[in-house]
C-alpha cells in the first residue's frame, strides 16, 4: 500500500484556539511533541484514535481537522 | 540540527553496539584468527568489552542525555516496531548466509580448502549477525526519526 499523506489544520486551528502550543495539544491528547510536530509537517498519519481526540480538543468534526486527499 | 532525547538515546545506543562490538571482534580476531577459543584471554577480553560498555555508556548518557524520557507513544511504538521488524530481516538474511556458507564449505566443498570454518568460527559469525543486526535496528529508528 503507498504511503498516502493525510492533509491536516492542527497548526491552523491551534492558532485559532488562542496560540495554543504544540507542547500544550500534546499534553492534552497524550503524545509527545515530537509527535504533533510530525503531524502538522504531514510526516505522520495519526491512529482513528488520536485522530478524534485533536478533533474534540478543537470541538472540530474530524473532516475539518484531517483530510484524506483524492487521486 | 536538533535532537529529542529519544533520538538522543538511540544514537548512544548505536554508537555503543558499534564501538563495543568493533573493539571486541578486533581483539578476538588478534588473539587467536577466530580459529580456537582460547579460555583465559578470551575471558578476560569478555570482562574488558563488558566494563568498557558500561563506562562508554555512563560518560555518554552522562554528557548527551541527562533529561528524563517522556513517554513512549504511539509514533514512538510504530518507529520502534519498524526498527525491530528490519533487524529481524538482517538477522534472517545473516543466519541464512551463514548455513549457505557453511554448507558450500562442508557438504558441496564448493569453496577454497584454506577456508574452514571452525566451531569458533562459526560462533563469532553468528555474534557478528547478532551485533549488525542491533545495529541496523537502532539506525532504522533513526533514521525514521530524522526522517520525521
Amino acid at each position: 500500500m503507498a504511503n498516502v499523506k493525510i492533509d491536516n489544520q492542527i497548526r491552523q486551528l491551534r492558532f485559532a484556539c488562542g496560540q495554543m502550543t504544540q507542547a500544550a495539544l500534546a499534553a492534552e491528547v497524550g503524545v509527545t511533541r515530537q509527535t504533533i510536530l510530525a503531524l502538522e509537517a504531514c510526516r505522520y498519519s495519526p491512529s482513528l484514535e488520536l485522530a478524534f481526540k485533536i478533533a474534540r480538543v478543537f470541538d472540530q468534526p474530524l473532516e475539518t481537522v484531517f483530510q484524506f486527499p483524492i487521486d | 540540527m536538533h535532537f529529542s532525547t529519544r533520538e538522543k538515546q538511540i544514537f548512544i545506543e548505536l554508537l555503543i553496539s558499534a564501538l563495543v562490538s568493533g573493539y571486541y571482534f578486533y581483539s578476538s580476531y588478534q588473539l587467536s584468527g577466530w580459529r580456537q577459543i582460547v579460555g583465559p584471554e578470551m575471558g578476560a577480553l569478555i570482562v574488558k568489552v563488558i566494563v568498557i560498555a558500561i563506562v562508554t555508556s555512563i560518560v555518554l548518557y552522562a554528557i548527551f542525555s541527562r533529561a528524563t524520557l517522556e513517554d513512549r507513544d504511539e509514533r514512538d511504538l510504530e518507529i520502534s516496531a519498524k526498527g525491530n521488524a528490519f533487524g529481524y530481516y538482517s538477522l534472517v538474511v545473516l543466519c541464512c548466509s551463514l548455513v549457505g556458507l557453511v554448507m558450500f564449505n562442508e557438504g558441496l566443498g564448493l569453496i577454497s580448502d584454506n577456508i574452514q570454518i571452525s566451531g569458533p568460527m562459526a560462533m563469532h559469525f553468528v555474534l557478528m549477525a547478532l551485533m549488525i543486526s542491533a545495529i541496523v535496528k537502532s539506525a532504522t529508528q533513526l533514521l525514521y526519526y530524522r526522517l520525521s
